[in-house]
């Protein structure tokens, strides 16, 4: 029981972001010079493995750089192939860092139990939203909007993430709400029936607001292709980049669905303690999310 | 454990090499001039937005406008410049000579940071990291390169690099690099 615990702990532990709303700050996330406070954890955990990861990520990001430049040389040759499969790893690694969903699968999962396809779902719909509603903004500043660069879309990634801690937070209320009145009605899923349409309707609904904030290593990404020419090998790379990161969000929420099937499953000799670990579990994931959000608004105005 | 907020692994989204050129007078130190070279993709952008004419330099008009649009906020993060002067930390609030560059394929800001410390005959020491708390920027030191401007032949100087080892360490002391020298007047 206890090592359980440790690995839901870990689990949790590794997935929670600090209070980071990833905003460039070599600019104004509104566009003027308000000033953005510095956030950062008081405890650096693991600086050596910090210092390796950041290694790994500039090393990956000077090999893109080079594959990119040089599928214009050669498209469809061996860089095009090396590119998409940088941006793959680069989707796993970055994804480790805070900021890409593992909190909220980890928090979701908490909530209410899961099937291992549940978990996948979440965490690729929260990979690929992140990634594609950068895309998506990347395209229309470039091509419709004729605008370059940095500052627009720190802009616009500004208000996207406004509205989405703050949906977040709604969602928070509403998922503590449905424990209460579960645990009133004296009901608790089981490991038989961990799904429902309404768990569904929920679990696609968080996985498009966590995902809606544009990610800003895709973008640089994409930007970068357009810039040198390489539209379509950029765009393919954003598809590589959000399947490495569903790798990494969705272990996170398989890791936390298989733990608190395993407490569940020991708690099932007593529908007491059932019901009690059910609710204790929901009501945390729910608290967590309506926590990370209301601090990320908080931030953000 | 539960709800700790703690940085694990951390995602950049720039990554910089820096040098530090410590600059000297017949007083002392009188600051420290920093470059920061930017990743090549993100130079790639940088140079998109802002050199207008695509002549591959940056006029001054562009400078200013560097300045202004993608440097100035980082008064807010204290330039990523942390300096402690003995015991007492020095809070970096303005600096000068701000100036922008293309230097193959890369985007260069150089910019100076005031520091006055006088020299006497006895050593007096500083330590200086660059850092970035919001971890939005990982900035390494460009092949350890530190540099001494009019130090010779007044002062003598010693440098020394230190580098998070510790598994666990707090956010003040946890720079994952610190540059410490030492300098007294030559008699």
């Amino acid at each position: 029981m206890k090592s359980l615990f440790l690995l839901l702990s870990l689990a949790w532990l590794l997935g929670a972001s600090p209070l980071y709303a990833g905003v460039n700050p070599f600019m104004a996330g509104t566009g003027d010079r308000t000033a953005i406070k510095p956030r950062a954890g008081k405890i650096i955990l693991f600086q050596p493995l910090v210092n390796f990861s950041h290694r790994v990520q500039k090393e990956l990001r000077i090999k893109i750089t080079a594959f990119g430049r040089d599928i214009r040389r050669h498209p469809g040759g061996k860089s095009f192939w090396c590119f998409l499969l940088l941006a793959f790893a680069y989707g796993i690694v970055h994804a480790l860092g805070p900021g890409h969903g593992k909190t909220i699968v980890t928090s979701y999962f908490l909530w209410r139990p899961g099937s291992m396809r549940q978990g996948f779902l979440l965490g690729n719909l929260i990979a690929f939203v992140h990634v594609f509603s950068a895309v998506i903004l990347v395209m229309t500043l470039y091509y419709v909007l004729k605008k370059s660069g940095l500052t627009s879309f720190e802009g616009w990634s500004h208000k996207l993430q406004t509205i989405s801690y703050s949906l977040l937070m709604v969602l928070g209320f509403f998922l503590a709400w449905r424990a209460g009145i579960e645990f009133k009605a004296g009901r608790s899923p089981t490991e038989k029936a961990p799904s429902t349409d309404t768990g569904m309707k929920n679990l696609m609904i968080t996985g498009l607001i966590t995902g809606m904030i544009p990610c800003p290593g895709a973008a640089i990404i994409l930007s970068f292709a357009i810039i040198v020419g390489i539209l379509w090998p950029g765009l393919w790379a954003m598809v590589c980049v959000a399947l490495g990161m569903g790798i990494t969000t969705s272990s996170f929420a398989l890791v936390t669905i298989l733990s608190r099937r395993t407490i569940l499953r020991l708690a099932n000799r007593n529908s007491k303690m059932l019901m009690l670990s059910h609710a204790i579990l929901s009501w945390s994931g729910a608290l967590v999310i309506i926590a990370l959000s209301l601090l990320l608004l908080i931030e953000q105005l | 454990m539960l709800g700790l907020p703690v940085s694990g692994l951390t995602h950049p989204h720039l990554f910089v090499d820096y040098e530090l050129f410590f600059v000297f007078n017949d007083k002392g130190l009188t600051g420290i001039k920093e470059r920061w070279t930017f990743d090549e993709m993100f130079s790639t952008m940088v140079r998109e937005e802002y050199d207008r004419d695509r002549n591959k330099i940056f006029d001054s008009t562009e400078i200013l406008e560097i300045e202004r649009t993608a440097f100035s906020n980082l008064e807010n993060f204290d330039y990523f410049t942390f300096i402690r002067i003995g015991r007492e930390e020095l809070t970096v609030k303005g600096v000068g000579e701000f100036t922008a560059d293309i230097h193959e394929e890369r985007v260069r800001y150089t910019f100076f940071v005031p520091c006055p410390v006088p020299a006497t005959e006895h050593f007096k020491s500083l330590q200086v990291s660059i850092f970035d708390k919001s971890y939005y920027t990982a900035l390494q030191m460009a092949d350890d390169k530190l540099i001494l401007q009019g130090a010779e032949p007044y002062y003598s100087v010693e440098t020394k690099i230190k580098r998070a080892k510790e598994f666990i360490c707090y956010e003040e002391d946890g720079f994952p690099e610190t540059v410490v020298i030492r300098f007294k007047r030559r008699p």
